[in-house]
C-alpha cells in the first residue's frame, strides 16, 4: 500500500467519523428543541391556568387524543420536578421563574451543541476537498504512466 | 474480495480486535457520560431541597405516578444515589482510561505493520 493510499483511507475514515458526529450533534439539537417546547407548553399552561378561578372546569388530556374532566383546586401553586424524579410545590411565581431559567440554560446549550456542529461541518468541508483534490492528482498520475 | 481480507491474518485479526476495543470504548464514554448526567441531576435535586423546610411538602415519580414523600428521607435516598454515581463514575472513568491506552497501543502496532507491508 502506497503512503497516499494510506493517506487516502485515513481521511476517507476520518470523513466517516465526522459525519457520524454530525449525526449526533444534529439528534442533541432536536432532543433540546423538543425540552424547550415542552417547557414553553408548560409556561402558557401556568399563563393560562393562572388567572382562573378556584373550581374552574378544565380538560386534562389522558393520551391518545382523550381527555378527562376535572376542576382546579389550587390556582396560586404547581407542582414542579426538580430532577431525578424528585418534585416540590411551587407557588406560580416561583414555578415559572424555574421554567425561565431552565429555558435559558437549555438555549445556552444549544448555543454550544450549533457552534460545534459548524465547527465540524467546516472539517468535512476541509477534508472532501482535500480528498478530491488527492483524487485528481492520482487520476493525473495514473494518466503519465 | 474486500481490501481487509488481503491482509495477513494476523494484521487482520488485530484490526478486528481495534475494533472491539473501539465498540467497547464507546459503551463506556457512553454510560460515564450518562451517570454524571444522573450525578448533576441529583446534585440540582438535592440544591433545591436544601432550599426549602422540612414540611414542605415532596413528590417522589414511581413509574407514570407521583407519591407522596418525606424531605429528609428523599434527601438520604439521593445523597446515597450521588454515592453510589460518584463510585460507578470513578469506575468507568478508569475502564476508560485503560481502553484508551489499549486501542492507541494497537492502533501505533497496526500503523507499523501496514508501513513495513507497504
Amino acid at each position: 500500500m502506497s503512503q497516499d493510499d494510506e493517506k487516502l483511507r485515513r481521511m476517507v475514515f476520518e470523513l466517516r467519523v465526522l459525519e457520524e458526529t454530525v449525526n449526533t450533534l444534529q439528534t442533541r439539537i432536536g432532543f433540546i428543541n423538543a425540552a424547550i417546547r415542552e417547557l414553553q407548553i408548560a409556561n402558557e399552561t401556568i399563563n393560562g391556568i393562572k388567572n382562573e378561578d378556584k373550581g374552574s372546569h378544565i380538560l386534562v388530556p389522558i393520551g391518545g387524543g382523550s381527555y378527562i374532566n376535572a376542576q382546579i383546586t389550587d390556582t396560586k401553586n404547581l407542582l414542579v420536578g426538580i430532577g431525578a424524579n424528585v418534585s416540590t410545590v411551587k407557588n406560580i411565581a416561583s414555578a415559572q421563574e424555574d421554567i425561565g431559567t431552565r429555558i435559558l440554560e437549555l438555549e445556552k446549550t444549544k448555543n454550544a451543541v450549533q457552534k460545534q456542529l459548524e465547527d465540524v461541518n467546516v472539517q468535512i468541508r476541509r477534508t472532501q476537498n482535500q480528498l478530491r483534490i488527492m483524487a485528481r492528482q492520482q487520476n493525473e498520475g495514473n494518466m503519465n504512466v | 474480495m474486500s481490501e481487509a481480507s488481503s491482509l495477513p491474518p494476523q494484521l487482520q485479526e488485530q484490526l478486528l480486535r481495534l475494533q472491539q476495543l473501539q465498540q467497547t470504548l464507546q459503551v463506556v464514554v457512553s454510560q460515564r457520560q450518562q451517570l454524571e448526567l444522573e450525578h448533576s441531576e441529583v446534585n440540582r435535586a438535592l440544591s433545591e431541597l436544601e432550599k426549602i423546610t422540612d414540611d414542605s411538602t415532596i413528590y417522589k415519580t414511581v413509574g407514570s405516578i407521583l407519591i407522596k414523600s418525606e424531605r429528609k428521607k428523599v434527601i438520604d435516598e439521593l445523597r446515597e444515589k450521588r454515592e453510589l454515581t460518584e463510585t460507578r463514575i470513578k469506575v468507568l472513568t478508569r475502564q476508560q482510561t485503560r481502553a484508551e491506552a489499549r486501542v492507541k497501543e494497537l492502533q501505533q502496532i497496526i500503523q507499523a505493520k501496514l508501513k513495513t507491508s507497504v
